[in-house]
């Protein structure tokens, strides 16, 4: 083999190493992610998927990345489920707590099923940063830190949000609570 | 970054304890997992080869011209996301679960199989090492998630082997020349035949895929065309076997359409309302044609002026040459709207109903199961529901009231919009489905508008 084909096979495996490190590092979290929006095992599946294939397309057409790939990531994932809930009624995931299932499951099973669904209903209200930043910093327990540097923003900026948000979701879940017992 | 000069914003317990509710997820398929990561890997080596490929056709001659500034800026890129995140590279351990030695198997079979192939993408066909190259564009395949994705990469392998066929050239190897042919032609024919599956299971993306697949193809026969010049005469007909191939599958010859009765058929050659037409391998037939039936064929000349017969097709009705299933006339035809529960090749079930799909089926946009559409549907002569048309009911004009929508036939024109549930973040891409242009993470700001760098 010609020497300069060798140096390149090397760089080429280079990369492949660095990407694969990249997809464990991430996809974990992404799932995760990705699940708490969309409540459903194969379609978060299918948005992380979809995600690296982009980002590979991304990568293929000699796009240089700049900024925080991880926040890139994330980014492309709440796009992915955004985009899902355009094409899609939510109607199965986000208002089945609106027509609680007549079936007889224990009381406090179902209850605390509904609260999950109030929840994640609410949550899928929110805009975009307001949510990001309440499933990083409360569900996976992210610091201000990371949480800001993942939105590109000062953490004064971040603990704004922080505190919008949750006032946000507050709002939104008593809204849903007077509806749901007046 | 800033310090924390603030502090902890207290958080309503209950608030607190509903949210961390939402941590505990259902255990990952470890095989949906797996099958992730092997395709993620699987991508990241089609893109490296493709990467790796010196754009220079003929570049077996040894011409060294890789330096290292020829190395591509995703290097740099990733290290320097490696300082940032310090992801650690950690060595892979035995202590794993059943599910982890899995990934690690598959992983471990494609990055050899990667290894190799990346050592032997020059290898040409008649090459002791070309079986290895091919053998991995096979595994791909398998691994594509989707129609469309197969359809695109037949057609970029079939691209290798146009690569190899100049290289080919360029080396004198004229009798290696056939066998990349014979792929190339393999591979053209499965990217048509994927496009088929995406035209039943997807038509929205039918149209910028075909086109692709067109554009393709009348590139590659320019190529060939081109290379056939330089070709001595002797070895010119593999290769205008390819161009015809290509012509063919992309449609881009002056194709003619004409109905007739089919008057006589052999191996090689249909007669069709007296005219003779070739028949190749790639000509499609559909369905069961007898000698006397009515059919629909499309022709085209080949380079020596023969007809080539690319598809035949029964003409719809006996007794009407209406080969349009036009709606209508006589056919009892119903109208109604509810949810669409299956989609496969054959057939929809829509609203409990199974739809046959014909060819002549109008679907129209993009519909995927769970999708609320209207659909417009007769019974043939067997009293079977045949689709004539289908399309999706704006997300504007749902019926809150979804669950009932499956047993009102014909009532669609519900006005209630319930469509803001999930769209309060403007940012989303309607092109995220495929691996395209945009880069999502410039609009990502647009949503949030009161910008969190205000008040508190």
């Amino acid at each position: 083999m010609r020497m300069d084909a060798i140096r390149t096979t090397e760089h080429q495996q280079l990369d492949r190493q660095a990407l694969i490190q990249i997809y464990r590092d991430h996809s974990p979290g992404m799932y995760r992610y990705a699940y708490r929006m969309l409540g459903d095992q194969g379609l978060a599946e299918d948005c992380v998927s979809d995600t690296f294939t982009r980002y590979i397309g991304l990568l293929r057409k000699g796009r240089q990345l700049e900024g925080n790939l991880q926040a890139y990531l994330y980014r492309m994932v709440h796009n992915w489920v955004v985009d899902y809930y355009r094409k899609h009624t939510p109607a199965q995931t986000l208002e089945s707590d609106a027509h609680p299932a007549p079936d007889g499951n224990p009381e406090a099973d179902v209850h605390e099923r509904q609260e999950s669904e109030a929840l994640r209903t609410a949550l899928a209200r929110l805009p975009h940063e307001q949510r990001m930043v309440i499933e990083l910093r409360f569900i996976e327990d992210w610091s201000h830190d990371k949480v800001a540097e993942i939105l590109g923003k000062t953490v004064d900026a971040t603990r704004a949000l922080q505190y919008r948000a949750l006032a946000s979701l507050r709002q939104l879940l008593e809204e849903r609570e007077e509806q749901y017992h007046g | 970054m800033v310090e924390n000069n603030y502090p902890n914003q207290p958080i309503d317990p209950d608030l607190q304890r509903r949210l961390k509710q939402l941590r505990s997820l259902p255990a990952r398929d470890p095989q949906m997992v797996a099958r992730s990561e092997a395709r993620f890997v699987a991508e990241v080596d089609e893109y490296l080869q493709e990467k790796g490929f010196s754009p220079a056709i003929g570049a077996g001659n040894g011409a060294a011209n890789h330096t290292k500034s020829r190395r591509p800026g995703i290097i740099t890129n990733i290290q320097q996301w490696k300082e940032k995140w310090k992801m650690a590279t950690p060595k892979l351990r035995l202590a794993m679960s059943m599910a982890a030695v899995f990934i690690t198997l598959v992983v471990f079979m494609f990055g050899g199989a990667g290894m190799t192939a990346y050592a032997n993408q020059n290898a040409l066909p008649g090459d002791t090492l070309y079986g290895i190259k091919t053998g991995f564009e096979q595994t791909r395949l398998t691994l594509a998630r989707d129609a469309a994705d197969k359809s695109r990469l037949n057609l970029a392998f079939a691209e290798r082997r146009l690569d190899e066929i100049a290289r080919l050239i360029e080396s004198g190897r004229y009798s290696d020349i056939g066998l990349a042919v014979q792929e190339y032609e393999a591979y053209v024919q499965s990217a048509i035949a994927s496009l088929e599956t995406v035209a039943a299971g997807d038509p929205s993306s039918l149209a910028e895929l075909a086109a692709q697949v067109a554009d393709s193809l009348k590139r590659y026969s320019a190529t060939l065309s081109g290379m056939a010049t330089t070709l001595p005469e002797s070895a010119r007909s593999e290769l205008e076997r390819a161009i015809d191939v290509s012509f063919s599958a992309g449609g881009t010859r002056d194709e003619i359409e004409f109905t007739g009765i089919v008057e006589q058929i052999s191996a090689e050659t249909w007669v069709v309302a007296g005219r003779t037409l070739t028949r190749i391998p790639a000509t499609e037939i559909k369905g069961q044609i007898d000698v006397g039936d009515q059919v629909k064929v499309h022709v085209y000349q080949d380079t020596a002026g023969n007809w080539v017969l690319r598809e035949v097709e029964l003409a719809m009705d006996d007794d009407s040459n209406d080969d349009d299933q036009s709606s209508d006339d006589s056919q009892d035809e119903i109208e109604f709207s509810g949810t669409v529960e299956q989609i496969t090749a054959s057939s929809w079930v829509v609203a409990g109903r199974t739809l046959t799909i014909m060819s002549s089926s109008e679907i129209k946009g993009q519909i995927v199961v769970g999708d609320q559409v209207k659909v417009h549907s007769y019974q043939d002569a067997n009293g079977n529901w045949v689709l004539r048309e289908i399309e999706q009911v704006d997300i504007d004009d749902i019926d809150d009231d979804f669950d009932d929508d499956s047993d009102d036939y014909g009532d669609d024109d519900a006005d209630d919009s319930n469509d803001d549930d999930a769209d309060d973040s403007d940012d989303s891409n309607d092109d995220n489905s495929d691996d395209s242009d945009d880069d999502d993470s410039d609009d990502s700001d647009d949503d949030d508008s009161d910008d969190s760098d205000d008040d508190d």
